[in-house]
């Protein structure tokens, strides 16, 4: 090879680099790991490992420092292993379990890139005798505003969870930029996101230091009030954030109100909202991010099984019946523990349930899935063959 | 081992740094790709919307209880059909004064809330204001008797103002039920003076107690 090449690339083949890289690695693992305990599973893996930076807490004063990412240090992870191989390639027999191994190492470091890009895991919860026809991302919520008029389909325009946070208003001033666009019916003003919540009923807030702060003047806001708590961390039971948040909608300058938009709302029957504008009424909502799908499960049955006198779950089991017009597919399907439905590249787990006629399906779409399992595979046989090589060489020398 | 660290000392900082920004601004590149913020797309048709069925209180006799719960109701608790409220059942309980006469009322009320609704220890602290007593810094400082609801366990508090308070401060006992299976939390309230709540402390512990769940109540 050009030995121009390989002297640019020398500084990044160093085994310096490596040791400090999985030094850096160590921590950042030991790091994320305890921050499970303060902070949400999710949002864990993405401020510390699918991240190219962060502010790492050191645990004094609150004092935080910046620190690499996980992506950053997969990456030059990466790059230095490729880079060794570059300056330092030799074709042998001896080298052979070292090259497997590092072949099974750039395999796992590619699949957790493939599976942080591109990995879905999403939920779709159905009711017995109903149906769904969408999952779920139960870690971003998204405002909904329906148009249900068309006869044949519902027109939705959805704002994201992170523009919600972007556009909130200052809480000292008040003051925040307004969401404009050509799709949506009016200006939505977020005067204050919450990313969990707990919702007060009317005789707490029968307090009046709470009355005076309900911003909410229409529809649910008029009998509960949000209050904004901490989020759920990884070691909570119930480790799911329901967000709520207080939008103003304004329509040329007029107000159609202020309202309470709540995860929390289905438990007070429709969570929708009706607005009216010039005699048309679309349908307000916070829900959890929706992805669509071109087929539907209808849930026939769902059985939550206990061991006879105790409250221990001996099985769940969804039966369901699986309808894709498009494919003209049309069967029933069982699905529990450790049997999963497999079906357009999407894998349906059971999950959960929800009361006893809920059932709750995991979703997962991981382009990914299979490289851990190679990678670890190539990895084992690496190293079979290195050691093999070796135990060659050293019986030979014993030999002499 | 000690050769390879030697030749592979880090002599070219400069191009070290030249490549791990060269290799961070691929990933900065490949992390930019997201997601339009506002999106409109058609949907399949969703079910018609239902307006919420009035919050107040439930009506009935009896158990007076909404479709999947039901309840003893004790003797002379009357169905409230005052104030709108997110509260599904609302009693008056009126007390008997030392002389015979029907004296002030308390009230009590049932309600289901979504999650935690907003914190067992903020809950505590919010009713300890409200009887005029300091908040607790941990909810263990909060003495709380176990009952059982329907096989489930479940707590008592009692919240009486301190001696010496302004009297005229209501009496308040709570029986809180958080559910795992609905994820909500179920509030059994009871409000009053202090000598109706007391009458009937008993009485609201059997109610409470006599709580199941998935059962409709009698028509």
């Amino acid at each position: 090879m050009n030995s121009g090449i390989k002297k640019a690339l020398a500084p990044l083949a160093s085994l310096r680099l490596t040791v400090l890289l999985f030094t850096l690695a160590m921590i950042l693992i030991f790091v994320g790991t305890v921050a499970q305990k303060y902070e949400g599973n999710w949002t864990v893996v993405d401020t510390y490992f699918r991240s190219l930076w962060l502010w790492m807490p050191i645990g004094i004063a609150g004092i935080k420092v910046p620190f690499v990412g996980g992506y950053s240090l997969c990456i030059l992870m990466l790059v230095n292993l490729l880079a060794a191989h570059t300056v330092r390639f030799k074709l042998s027999w001896k080298r052979a379990g070292i090259l497997l191994t590092h072949a099974g190492l750039i395999l796992l470091l590619t699949g957790e890139l493939v599976t942080g890009l591109f990995a879905v895991e999403w939920q779709m919860p159905i009711d017995e005798g109903s149906y769904a026809n969408y999952a779920e991302d139960i870690r971003e919520a998204e405002f909904a505003i329906i148009d249900p008029s068309p006869t044949d389909h519902d027109g939705v325009v959805v704002i994201a969870q992170a523009m919600l946070e972007s556009h909130q208003a200052d809480p000292q001033t008040g003051k925040g930029l307004p969401i404009i666009d050509p799709a949506l019916p009016f200006e939505v003003r977020v005067l204050q996101w919450m990313p969990n919540s707990g919702l007060l009923g009317l005789q707490q807030i029968n307090d009046p230091a709470l009355t005076q702060k309900n911003p909410a003047t229409e529809g649910l806001g008029a009998m509960a009030l949000a209050v904004d708590i901490p989020r759920a961390t990884g070691v909570d039971t119930s480790n799911m954030d329901a967000p709520s948040a207080y939008v103003q909608l304004t329509r040329k300058g007029e107000s159609l109100g202020t309202w309470l938009v709540s995860l929390h709302a289905e438990l007070m029957g429709d969570p929708r909202q009706p607005v009216t504008i010039d005699d048309k009424t679309y349908l307000i909502e916070l829900r959890y991010r929706r992805d669509y799908k071109p087929y539907t499960l209808h849930l026939i049955d769902f059985r939550h099984d206990k061991f006879v006198g105790t409250e221990v779950a001996r099985n769940f089991s969804s039966d369901v019946r699986l309808v894709d017009t498009e494919n003209n597919v049309d069967r029933p399907v069982k699905i529990y523990m450790n049997h999963p439905l497999r079906y357009r590249g999407e894998t349906f787990y059971q999950s959960g349930f929800f009361g006893e006629s809920r059932t709750i399906l995991q979703v997962v779409r991981n382009p990914g899935w299979l490289m851990p399992y190679a990678a670890c595979a190539l990895v084992s046989l690496g190293l079979i063959v290195h050691f093999g090589v070796m135990l060659k060489t050293f019986v030979g020398r014993v030999r002499r | 081992m000690k050769t390879h660290l030697t030749a592979d000392r880090l002599d070219h900082p400069t191009q070290l740094s030249v490549w791990v920004v060269a290799c961070l601004s691929l990933v900065c590149v490949f992390s930019g790709c997201e997601e339009e913020a506002v999106r409109s797309y058609q949907a399949p048709k969703s079910p018609a919307y239902t307006p919420p069925a009035p919050m107040g209180p439930v009506t009935g006799s009896g158990s007076a209880a909404p479709s999947d719960i039901n309840w003893d109701l004790p003797e002379g608790w009357q169905t409230s059909t005052t104030g709108l409220s997110m509260a599904m059942a609302i009693f008056d309980v009126v007390g008997n004064s030392a002389e015979g006469e029907v004296g002030e009322a308390a009230r009590v009320t049932v309600t289901e809330l979504s999650g935690e609704a907003g914190g067992f220890l903020g809950n505590v602290n919010r009713w300890r204001g409200q009887v005029g007593l300091a908040p607790v810094e941990k909810i263990e400082l909060q003495p709380i008797s176990p009952v059982q609801i329907d096989g489930h366990p479940a707590g008592l508090i009692d919240l009486a103002a301190a001696p010496g308070v302004t009297p005229g401060i209501p009496r308040m006992l709570v029986v809180l039920l958080p559910r795992i299976e609905t994820n909500s939390t179920w509030f059994f309230k009871m409000t009053g003076p202090d000598d109706v709540v007391s009458q009937h402390k008993q009485n609201f512990i059997g109610f409470v107690e006599s709580v199941r769940f998935g059962e409709a109540a009698d028509e």
